[in-house]
């Protein structure tokens, strides 16, 4: 049984940014940090889980974006995937889920699992919305914002818990092949061991070149423009040294009568 | 008048989401002129009575979707229920609420009529007759606008971005509300819900504190949650709330979570120590009465939702704050003030 798991690398979001010339997306270089999604991790150690707890798992990891997502790519394989994939694009700024979702697909057609697992969104952009476009494209069931699954080898299903608005969550029935969005809290993701890390820093990735192709790949949206947004509140800042900045925060709460 | 937009309402047992009347407000700003253009869509195993409550509130009309298969919510069924909806043919957006069946559905049908498919959108607007749609990015420290490059659009919905119409001028006549009943060809045989669960609430005093001292992945090593904990000892009628975040690693139950997975509240006051302001949080407290951010990141998006605003690590502030207040207090009922 193979699972594969997508993963995304993603902006530091309390990093440096600053916008490009034209407006339309960010500056890449050595002053934005990336790492691996912070839900994808939960992803990982799902798939991790079960290859534990079956056998014949494997998990290989597969995620897309320019040359620079390759420490992402080895970070899944010492997080323990047997195999990373990259589908490799040209750097071209905002990738919608759009794309992503159909280069992943392609790739399932022609290599096909039991089982994809992504994370429920990335944190950068927060679509919420790769996960089920891989699953249209390749036209399996998809659940979303999965909180507990159990899967039943023999029968080819899976019982996941998709977690719902306000406390409520609904269990759903499943028939592989499928695509799980995971929610972050599903598990507790493990660390890389020592093993994994050293065989992660050697393996070859296997490489998808899909640089030449950005006429074919390219998407139904365009970002016109990426901007800091002015601030909506009246907030106050204040300033001094911490000491000042607590007598004054003590002061104006109670000044409104709150404390 | 032919249907321009479809608005997916987000329905669970039988009834309909308080949120899913936003979309009226985006159908406002869509046609401003011609909202009855606009219809929404319901599913459920009995829907049409919630249905007609929600085209009373919004003056929209409304086509109510019945059958065994939306007993539970079933987004795969909803997708294809959705596609082969004649009204589908002269919609040009196909509206949804941003949550992961909501989502689930949008990508499905935008991948289907292949269309473009825009998720959390806040805003809308115009230009030369061209949509534009306002996105949030990197935890809202910025915005991005996005024009779709389809005729029909498909979008999620960011909630807290478009109000729900006050008053409805009803006009001469009632919305109306169309029952139709789906047949077995919307079910997907490989995707069957099963049950529904409700996780009992747990007491968190978050319901009656005036005071809300909320945790964030800023806080950096779980022993800082002592610290908010004794922030929350000290002001009274305090109590401890957390981002998903902090939950997820178990530093504190999920029960305390604040935002759209988690609760939502309004105390009098929030202080909101190391959180970085994503909408997923910031839509469960923003409509408290007073909120403090601490912060290290001058930009971090909760700022701008903040009546005051401190960058500092919290570690050290909040300490310095809790004997500023302490001070206070002996001033003002110890000694200073009263005599």
């Amino acid at each position: 049984m193979k699972i594969l798991v997508c993963v995304k690398q993603v902006m530091e979001p309390a990093g440096d940014i600053s916008i490009r010339d034209d407006g339309k997306w960010l500056v890449e270089d050595d002053a934005l940090d990336y790492r691996l999604n912070y839900y994808d991790q939960f992803a990982m150690e799902q798939a991790m889980l079960l290859k534990e707890a079956f056998d014949g798992i494997t998990i290989d990891a597969v995620s897309v974006g320019p040359a620079g997502i390759e420490p992402t790519l080895r970070h899944a394989l010492a997080l323990g995937a047997d195999n990373a994939i990259h589908i490799k694009t040209m750097d071209n700024g905002f990738q919608p889920a759009d794309i992503t979702g159909r280069l992943i697909a392609e790739y399932v057609s022609a290599h096909p699992c039991d089982m994809i697992l992504t994370g429920v969104m990335s944190e950068d952009a927060m679509q919420s919305l790769t996960g089920p476009m891989i699953a249209a494209h390749c036209n399996i069931p998809c659940a979303t914002a999965a909180t507990a699954m159990t899967l039943n080898p023999a029968d080819k299903t899976a019982d996941v818990v998709c977690e719902l608005e306000g406390g409520l969550s609904e269990q759903v029935r499943l028939t592989l092949p499928t695509l799980l969005s995971v929610q972050s809290g599903i598990n507790q993701p493990r660390y890389a061991s020592l093993s994994n890390r050293l065989r992660a820093k050697s393996q070859a990735l296997e490489v998808i070149d899909k640089t030449g192709d950005a006429q074919k790949i390219a998407g139904t949206q365009e970002t016109i423009r990426v901007f800091v947004p002015g601030k909506t509140g009246q907030g106050e800042f204040l300033e001094g040294t911490i000491g000042e900045k607590a007598d004054a925060l003590v002061r104006r709460l109670h000044e409104r009568s709150i404390i | 008048m032919p249907t321009t937009t479809l608005l997916v309402a987000d329905t669970i047992n039988n009834t309909v989401t308080s949120k899913s009347r936003e979309l009226a407000g985006v159908a406002c700003v869509l046609a401003p002129d011609a909202p009855e253009s606009a219809v929404y869509v319901l599913a459920g195993e009995y829907i049409v009575q919630a249905g007609q409550g929600l085209c009373q509130t919004t003056g929209l009309g409304a086509i109510a979707l019945e059958g065994p298969d939306f007993r539970f919510p079933n987004p795969e069924a909803l997708a294809s229920a959705v596609c082969s909806l004649p009204e589908l043919e002269t919609a040009r957006h196909i509206c949804f609420l941003h949550t992961p069946g909501g989502c689930q559905v949008a990508a499905k049908v935008a991948v289907k009529i292949g269309a473009a498919c825009i998720s959390a959108v806040e805003n809308i607007r115009f230009e030369s007759d061209q949509i534009i749609l306002k996105r949030a990015f990197l935890n809202g420290k910025l915005k991005m606008e996005t024009r779709p490059g389809t005729e029909r659009v498909v979008m999620t919905i960011m909630p807290g971005g478009f109000a729900a119409p006050k008053s409805v001028d009803q006009g001469p006549s009632e919305p109306r509300i169309e029952q139709r009943q789906t047949d077995a060809a919307v079910r997907d045989e490989r995707y069957t819900p099963c049950t529904l669960t409700k996780t009992p609430e747990a007491d968190t005093g978050l319901d009656k504190a005036a005071i809300i001292v909320a945790a964030g992945r800023g806080i950096g090593d779980e022993d800082n949650i002592d610290i908010i904990h004794s922030l929350a000892r000290t002001l009274p009628n305090a109590a401890v709330a957390a981002s998903r975040p902090l939950c997820d690693m178990k530093w504190l139950p999920y029960a305390h979570q604040v935002g759209i997975t988690g609760k939502t509240v309004a105390p009098r006051l929030y202080i909101a120590c190391g959180i970085s302001g994503a909408q997923q949080h910031v839509q469960g407290m923003k409509d408290s009465q007073c909120i403090v951010a601490v912060n290290t990141d001058p930009n971090a998006a909760i700022f701008s939702v903040a009546d005051y605003c401190i960058v500092e690590d919290l570690t050290l502030f909040i300490p310095a704050f809790i004997k500023a207040y302490q001070a206070f207090l002996s001033w003002a009922y110890g000694g200073g003030r009263h005599r």
